[in-house]
């Protein structure tokens, strides 16, 4: 079953009320309840909740299942002392079961990812005596210090984590924390994995000395400012290294409380000047012009991750940024038109050696805007629809908003990226590109190119229900995986499922086509997404081919890994 | 200073004297203020957040390679260095050398890698007994200023004179420690309690009165922890927000907001006062209570899709209601509240006017069901201004007395922006009108009338509606009243205060105030210097003190007021002639 929940709390809780309160809104009260059944057949949930490192029972731990089909619906109930619970009188039905206690993550029944796996009651089918194991919080807290022991306030320090998402095991940004007077951060509610550890600041004292202000033609403007103390801290990683090859993860396990320090060396700084352009010199946006920002960021794991830094800008349209440390960055340069919405994004690559680097606006690699248009196989195309492009297994992606006449553009840095349809009830049916590469949804974009795409949308995807089997039996919390044929360029393509209790899975939202269906037994930390992982299991799956609005049922037997 | 309309939405004070880089977005600097000799004051905010006033005077510029040796050398050397000055100054004096301590001003103690700086050129960190030392320094005065993660400047800041080069007297430098609250909170089997909301309030002064204001938030970490620093000395209070454990149902629980510590007689009493450097443990552990079903109807709402509902423990303190329904065609609401006694407050917009109900509910005694809210419409107050220009309005803007307000010109009869303020709840202005205009929709209250002409040279010489004497007391406006007319007279024939400060530091930055006494309409003036002339003053009676902070004082609170009258002088303002008054700076508590 997939979980519609979002991951925190406040957010599940405001969901849960919201469709609540949409429902008072435009039905009577009476009516929001489902159709009763007077004299229809009521089954049990029971079970126990039990800590899933330790295997103790967990009592006082609120439990709660919802009708999958009316989600609003709920009960809540409390586990006794020995971990027990159980819900009585429940009508035949699929439920969500989730656990929620002080010092543990709230979580479902077999959670994996965004899913976990609903409870069937009705006649033969198991919903008793339930194993519900769930993970205590882990918890990385430490304490930020500088070469003179001194604690460093306002450090950002980042948490990274291996994840096995979608199919890919990558390095993610997990959540940024600052720390406290102490040079005290915590990380809380992490789930047990691999987690890097990652320290930015600057140092306190490395101050621009404050000059005279001046009132001049009724204008503020301040007068130059000296640098003293220019030094600056290295991005360091967990236990102190200076680049992310030496970086040590922490593992953490459910219920962990891990102390990590760092203590942080400042070095000499540098500066990064970037020259005026030449419209600066006439009336044209400098770089001073007041709409216009600066920033610094560093490849951490592969993310561009901004640092801190001090940048100023000059009376003459030029800027400088301060404290920048040997290596290698990128200046995001963003200037804002009146009038205009987004601004004009200029990236510099930066390889900062030694002594003062400078940076013309010339050297720049500007962006590239793809152009397109969509039109609708059937129909017209729905308000509010959008053309996604994304970076394989990155989190930042560009979007177009579709106009009433079909027409797109996005702009993005030159790179591969994946083509992505956000139109509400469609699909892309085809995809065409010029002037640039373009391999199933994938698009490369070069400098200077001017791509244009040319995309069908259609209407009618198709859904495929069935029960994934161990033999004649239904095999219960199993990954269901629909992949495409040439997985490696259509990732979007990708469907999958847990199955319930009774072995059955839905994947909904189907773009036909032909496609291989596998079911893997505790497939979920599997790089699946990787077409050379994948191959090893593709001898014992499914092939089926789906066509517009089709509902095949079909059932499949479970690999073992 | 008379306050601009620009400032008026947020309800802090300004003070741009000591923020020259926000005043971008406030007025310029006080119009009726001749400030003489008035030192240049920036702000810098450390990374640490500490706020330490810098002076700078004639400024000189260094090399890059200059700066990165001094920074090595002060780092290695943990501040004992002692570069030479570069002498592109004009120089004053033979170089001389400057020594000093950077000390905890409570403690007494050495404070070890503090940041000295001297002018604008240079600086260094001190060493373990907090010295430091400048050599070849030309300048026969130099302001020179210290910072440290932690601390604060002192009031008014340092300011080294080196009347006798030869002298090298050591130079003392102390700086205010921040204070600290932290603590735990705990549930009721007393484990803690992970990610409950925690607000720390402050009493602060807008307009004369105090209220509680809030300054931070934050939630307590895996252990129930939470803290705040970076604190000044002051009166803080620290309440828990809302927080429901376990899965959303009527099964639930939530914490009830709890302030600490509690709503007492006076604002004093129901504060934490922290003293410089102090840290505070203050752990909380909030009443836990069922959720409730409360439901009724709301009437009055109009063709407003929603209404929104907030509620309010009796000591103020908001419980979160995000679990609300509301079905807007029929109006009926259900809330879930948890067991205790609240103000529950139904707003809707109505036409374009936020409009609102309150209900006291008390749950689960009450029933749960049958709550009624009425929205109905304000009162309709229109306004009428009639100006009495008794003096010929001078014709020159940049005249050393400045008239004019942010959008009115010297010469040019005033126009006046007006609010109503309710004073009987913590909440911002409700109503606004410019000009001669109405103001419509005004909900039942008591509220001070406040007037912002926009000529500066204009004050309010009398304001009435429906008979009550508006510059003495405050309008009540009851439930279902049709409002009365607001009669505001402006006139111009305003005195001058002339103001010289006796005693102290002749370079000390003390602010001389003049708070009104005895009305609600006027406001304090601020000015700096040791001799100088407040332009435009109404008449009236003041309580004229040099203070060394900047936090304007409680000038409407009678009460609260009767402990500064000693330290300043009373004087009475009269129209159209120049008062005199000596004043000594004073340690005034804020």
């Amino acid at each position: 079953m997939w979980n519609p929940k979002p991951t925190s709390t406040v957010a599940r809780l405001a969901t849960f009320l919201l469709a609540n309160a949409l429902a008072l809104a435009t039905t009577a009260p009476s009516q929001q309840t489902p159709p009763a059944h007077p004299a229809a057949p009521a089954y049990r949930i029971s079970g126990k909740v039990v800590d899933a490192h330790s295997g103790a029972a967990l009592a006082r731990c609120s439990v709660q299942i919802a009708d999958v089909k009316f989600r609003s619906q709920t009960r809540t109930t409390l586990t006794a002392g020995d971990g027990s619970f159980a819900f009585d009188g429940v009508p035949l039905g699929k439920y969500s079961l989730t656990a929620q206690r002080r010092g543990y993550l709230e979580q479902s029944y077999e959670e994996h990812e965004q899913y976990s796996t609903a409870i069937a009651v009705g006649p033969g089918l198991v919903s008793e005596d339930l194993l519900f194991k769930i993970v205590a919080e882990g918890v990385i807290a430490g304490t930020i210090t500088d070469e003179a022991g001194e604690p460093v306030r306002g450090a950002q320090v980042r948490l990274f984590e291996d994840q096995d998402t979608n199919g890919i095991r990558t390095t993610q940004m997990h959540q940024t924390e600052t720390t406290d007077d102490r040079g005290f951060y915590e990380f809380s509610r992490l789930r047990p994995g691999a987690y890097y550890l990652v320290a930015t600041a600057r140092p306190w004292y490395a101050q621009r000395l404050q000059q005279q202000s001046h009132f001049e033609n009724g204008q503020q403007s301040e007068a130059p400012q000296n640098q003293v103390l220019d030094l600056a801290y290295p991005t360091t990683f967990y236990p102190g290294a200076n680049d992310q090859d030496s970086a040590t993860p922490i593992p953490i396990k459910g219920g962990d409380r891990l102390e990590a320090n760092l203590t942080l060396a400042a070095q000499p700084a540098m500066r990064l000047h970037l020259a005026a352009p030449p419209a600066a010199t006439g009336h044209g946006p400098s770089i001073n012009g007041g709409g216009v920002n600066l920033s610094l960021s560093q490849s951490i794991f592969g993310q561009r991750e901004m640092l801190p830094t001090q940048i100023s800008m000059n009376p003459d349209g030029s800027a400088d940024i301060e404290g920048v440390l040997p290596g290698h960055y990128d200046v995001t340069l963003n200037r804002f038109t009146p009038g205009q919405n987004r601004p004009e994004t200029k990236h510099f690559d930066a390889d900062v050696s030694g002594g003062s680097t400078e940076l013309s606006e010339d050297a720049s690699a500007s962006e590239v805007v793809v152009t397109g248009k969509v039109v609708a196989l059937a129909g017209k195309l729905p308000p509010n629809s959008w053309i996604v492009l994304r970076r394989p297994r990155s989190r930042p992606r560009q979007s177009g908003n579709i106009d009433e006449a079909g027409n797109f553009s996005v702009r993005v840095e030159p790179g591969t990226y994946e083509v992505i349809g956000n139109i509400s009830d469609m699909y892309i049916a085809g995809l065409r590109a010029q002037g640039a590469a373009l391999v199933g949804r994938m698009l490369t974009v070069k400098a200077d190119d001017a791509p244009k795409l040319d995309i069908v949308a259609a209407r009618g995807h198709a859904e495929i229900e069935g029960t994934a089997l161990r033999g004649d039996k239904p095999a219960s919390a199993v990954m269901v995986l629909l992949a495409p044929e040439d997985p490696k360029n259509n990732e979007i393509l990708f469907r999958r499922d847990q199955s319930d209790s009774d072995g059955t899975f839905d994947l909904p939202n189907v773009v036909p086509g032909k496609y291989r269906l596998l079911a893997i037994e505790r497939g979920w930390d599997l790089e699946w997404a990787n077409p050379a992982v994948l191959q090893a299991f593709l001898a014992k799956s499914v092939p089926i081919e789906v066509r517009s609005g089709d509902h095949p049922k079909q059932a499949i037997q479970v690999q073992a890994r | 200073m008379r306050r601009g309309v620009a400032e008026k939405s947020p309800r802090r004070s300004k003070r741009f004297l000591f923020h020259p880089r926000q005043s971008l977005h406030t007025p310029p600097p006080p119009r009726n203020v001749q400030p003489v000799d008035e030192p240049k004051n920036a702000t810098l905010t450390s990374p640490g957040g500490s706020n330490i006033a810098l002076a700078a005077e004639d400024v000189s510029f260094m090399t890059r390679g200059w700066k990165i040796r001094l920074c090595l050398l002060a780092f290695v050397a943990f501040g004992c260095c002692s570069p030479s000055i570069a002498q592109t100054s004009p120089p004053g004096q033979e170089p001389h050398t400057l020594r000093g301590t950077v000390l905890d001003s409570v403690t007494g103690e050495p404070i070890y890698r503090a940041l000295v700086q001297l002018g604008g050129q240079s600086a260094v960190l001190t060493d373990h007994e907090g010295h430091f030392e400048f050599e070849g320094v030309t300048e026969a005065s130099s302001s020179q200023w210290a910072m440290k993660p932690g601390y604060f400047a002192e009031p008014g800041g340092q300011r080294y004179s080196a009347t006798d080069p030869t002298a090298n007297q050591p130079f003392i430098v102390k700086l205010v420690p921040e204070a600290v609250i932290s603590g735990t909170v705990t549930g009721q089997d007393g484990g803690p309690v992970e990610g409950i909301p925690i607000r720390l309030k402050t009493l602060a002064v807008s307009n004369g009165l105090q209220h509680w204001e809030t300054r931070q938030g934050t939630k307590t970490n895996s252990e129930g922890q939470y803290r705040f620093y970076e604190l000044r000395a002051g009166k803080y209070a620290i309440v828990t927000g809302s927080y429901s454990e376990g899965l959303a149902d009527e099964n639930s629980v939530a914490y009830v907001p709890v302030r600490y510590p509690p709503i007492a007689g006076t604002e004093a009493q129901s504060a934490i006062q922290l003293a410089p450097g102090e840290h505070r443990q203050v752990d909380l552990s909030p009443d836990v209570q069922r959720l409730y079903p409360v439901a009724g109807a709301v009437n009055g709402y109009g063709e407003s899709r929603g209404v929104s509902f907030q509620v309010r423990t009796n000591d103020g303190e908001e419980v979160a209601t995000s679990d609300y329904h509301f079905n807007a065609r029929t109006g009926e609401f259900r809330l879930l509240l948890p067991g205790g006694s609240y103000v529950v407050t139904a707003t809707a917009y109505v036409q374009r006017y936020m409009r609102e109900s309150t209900v006291q509910v008390t749950v689960p005694q009450a029933p749960g069901s049958g709550v009624s809210f009425t929205i109905e419409p304000g009162a309709t107050i229109p306004v009428e201004i009639q100006v009495e220009t008794v003096n010929e309005p001078s014709m020159s803007p940049s005249s050393s007395i400045v008239q004019g307000g942010p959008d009115g010109q010297a010469g040019q009869p005033p126009t006046a922006f007006i609010s109503l303020e309710k004073t009987d709840e913590q909440r911002g202005y409700t109503n606004m009108g410019s000009g001669p205009s109405v103001i419509e929709d005004v909900p039942p209250g008591r509220y001070v009338l406040q007037v912002q002409p926009s000529n500066g040279a204009y004050y309010v010489a009398s304001a009435s509606c429906g008979g009550v004497d508006l510059v003495h007391e405050e309008l009540a406006i009851a439930h279902g009243t049709g409002g009365c007319s607001l009669r505001i007279v402006l006139r111009n024939d305003t005195g001058s205060v002339h103001v010289t400060q006796r005693g102290g530091d002749p370079n000390g930055r003390s602010m001389v105030f003049l708070y009104p006494l005895g009305d609600l309409v006027r406001h304090s003036l601020e000015g700096g210097g040791a001799d100088f002339t407040f332009a435009t003053v109404p008449p009236g009676r003041y309580l004229a003190i040099a203070q060394d902070h900047q936090e304007e004082l409680p000038y409407r609170d009678p009460e609260a007021m009767r402990r500064y009258a000693g330290l300043g002088q009373e004087i009475t303002v009269s129209s159209n002639s120049v008062t005199n008054v000596e004043v000594s700076p004073a340690h005034v508590e804020p």
